[in-house]
């Protein structure tokens, strides 16, 4: 401690400072002998720090309030409630960061099993193909603009699929005994209310504009449907087997000699059998997006004979053109057939 | 370097606060016990009411208690439970309406008494009036500033953070105090020698 500042004290400036005071509240032997020796070193502040000294010691006999008859009453509320015998009623409160993970981890829990539960969803966009493959090992071949769902827990106890738009299915075959057949074991495409059942097969779906085409390439499938009002029978189908259902009703189309060729659209292969050049157009429009516009209405109904086999978008504008002997003026993903 | 003033309980409170803040149940009484007098005493400078006072202590144990593991540990305990008495009790009395706040004075009263001190001497009667006198023409928080500095023994930093003001207002609200009492303690050199002589006769009685 620096002493010499002290001889210039005023009484004022020995109550302001924290040594002092120290030495008044906290008498020590070494405080006692430090302020000793500085009465007697300045002996013209002797009196100041008297006077100073007298004055905290007379303020701190001031009368006081304790209220120590009431320690014990109002200890017992305290223990009362947070005291060691009034556990039973407490709840029990983990620390805040134990709190928090439990609070995140139950979020999360919750979230996984909402995705869990939540059904799968397989979406192209215009002109896009993809294929998706189904945990039992099925494949599906989606075009553009076409929609493949399904359920978790797939596969367990059944294999059902919800399709709009068009797929090609390859069925992985998994009955062993034909008499007994498993739940598991039968494959479902369902298509707004009509189901196709197979066991293990291959074949084109085409859901579009309230019509489901079905085209049997190999194996046997069975079609049933669920129209309001109306019972039908249920629809087997044999390979090379073309069916539509349209209007609440199954009717079969046509027995096809390659019904292979219902998947071209998967190489981007477009094969048409005397066909309406609405119908062409349609396709454009239901899986690539093209936006067709007629300025003679009627042209829609202008039909090529035979058939046609070509790739890409441009053979197949092309290939009208000329076989229909019309405009066709392609501007980005507008068509306009003249 | 200014030796931090310290009070009597100072050193034994941080000891028993960090074993009541590991759950101590043995430690939280001690807590309790040696600073339940000094609360009190502290509490009765803002309200007479006696529940309120109580109210209070006990709200404050119940906080310590129940957020033991969220506390830090404070250079000071006794400046950590004066500050979060003084809170408690401000709340109570503001929502029982008792005060609004008015700028620089509260309606409570540090005032002091001498009335149950046993005095032995005149010329300590004397300086006790007169203390008395002079903290009684002090603005309130004036007279807190006093308290907290003379009585408990709290440095500027502990002062001003107990009182929500900044160490620098600290100094000069004291300050302030101090020039009053000043003028009112001048104590003559004539009482000085009546009272050494007074001592003496005393002693000689004795």
């Amino acid at each position: 401690m620096d002493a010499s500042k002290y001889s210039a004290y005023t009484f004022k400036e020995f109550l302001e400072d924290d040594d002092f005071i120290a030495w008044v509240l906290n008498p020590t032997d070494e405080k006692n002998i430090f302020w000793n020796n500085l009465s007697a070193h300045f002996p013209d502040k002797k009196n100041d720090i008297a006077r100073a000294s007298r004055v905290i010691l007379a303020y701190r006999k001031q009368d006081t309030f304790f209220n120590e008859d009431r320690l014990t009453d109002v200890w017992k509320r305290i223990e009362a409630e947070v005291g060691p015998a009034a556990k039973q009623a407490k709840v029990f409160r983990l620390p805040q960061f134990l709190r928090i993970a439990a609070a995140v981890l139950l979020v999360a829990m919750i979230a996984i099993i909402y995705r869990y539960n939540q059904p799968q969803n397989f979406q192209t966009a215009f002109g896009e193909i993809k294929t998706v493959v189904m945990p039992d090992g099925t494949t599906v071949l989606l075009n553009g603009n076409s929609t493949l769902t399904y359920e978790h827990g797939w596969g367990k106890n059944s294999r059902e699929v919800w399709l709009k738009g068009e797929g090609f299915f390859h069925v992985i075959h998994l009955n062993q005994d034909p008499a007994h057949i498993k739940k598991g074991e039968r494959f479902v495409v369902h298509c707004n209310d009509l189901n196709i059942e197979v066991l293990g097969t291959t074949f084109n779906v085409k859901n579009r504009h309230d019509k489901v085409n079905v085209g049997l390439v190999t194996g046997k499938i069975r079609v049933t449907a669920n129209p309001v009002k109306k019972i039908l029978s249920p629809v087997t189908l044999s390979p090379g087997d073309y069916v539509e259902y349209a209007a609440q009703n199954i009717s079969l189309k046509s027995k096809l000699t390659h019904p292979e060729k219902l998947m071209s659209w998967s190489k981007r292969q477009f094969i048409f059998n005397n066909v309406k050049l609405g119908e062409i157009l349609r396709t454009l429009e239901d899986s690539y997006g093209y936006q067709i516009k007629y300025t003679n209405p009627s042209s829609k109904d202008l039909e090529i004979e035979g058939e046609i086999s070509v790739t890409g978008v441009k053979e197949l504008l092309e290939t009208i053109s000329t076989s229909l002997h019309v405009n066709v003026y392609q501007n980005d993903h507008q068509i306009t057939i003249n | 370097m200014p030796e931090n003033i310290v009070s009597i309980h100072e050193d034994h409170n941080t000891t028993i606060w960090l074993a009541f803040k590991e759950g101590s149940w043995e430690a939280y009484t001690q807590l309790y016990n040696q600073n339940f007098k000094l609360l009190n005493n502290y509490g009765y400078k803002f309200t007479k009411d006696v529940n309120l006072i109580e109210d209070a202590v006990h709200d404050l144990f119940i906080k310590l208690w129940t957020n033991r593991t969220n506390l830090g540990t404070p250079a000071s305990v006794k400046n950590y439970l004066y500050k979060a008495l003084r809170n408690i009790i401000f709340r109570k009395m503001q929502s029982q309406s008792r005060f609004t706040e008015i700028e620089d004075d509260y309606p409570f009263s540090f005032e002091v008494s001498f009335d149950h001190v046993v005095i032995a001497n005149e010329e300590e009667r004397a300086l006790q009036n007169q203390i008395k006198s002079v903290i009684a023409t002090l603005p309130h928080r004036q007279q807190e500033i006093v308290f907290l500095r003379f009585y408990e023994g709290f440095s500027y930093p502990e002062i001003a953070d107990i009182m929500e003001i900044n160490v620098s207002s600290a100094y000069k609200l004291l300050y302030k105090a101090l020039t009053s009492m000043e003028n009112v303690l001048k104590v003559s050199k004539l009482v000085i020698i009546l009272a050494l002589f007074s001592e003496i006769r005393v002693n000689v009685r004795v």
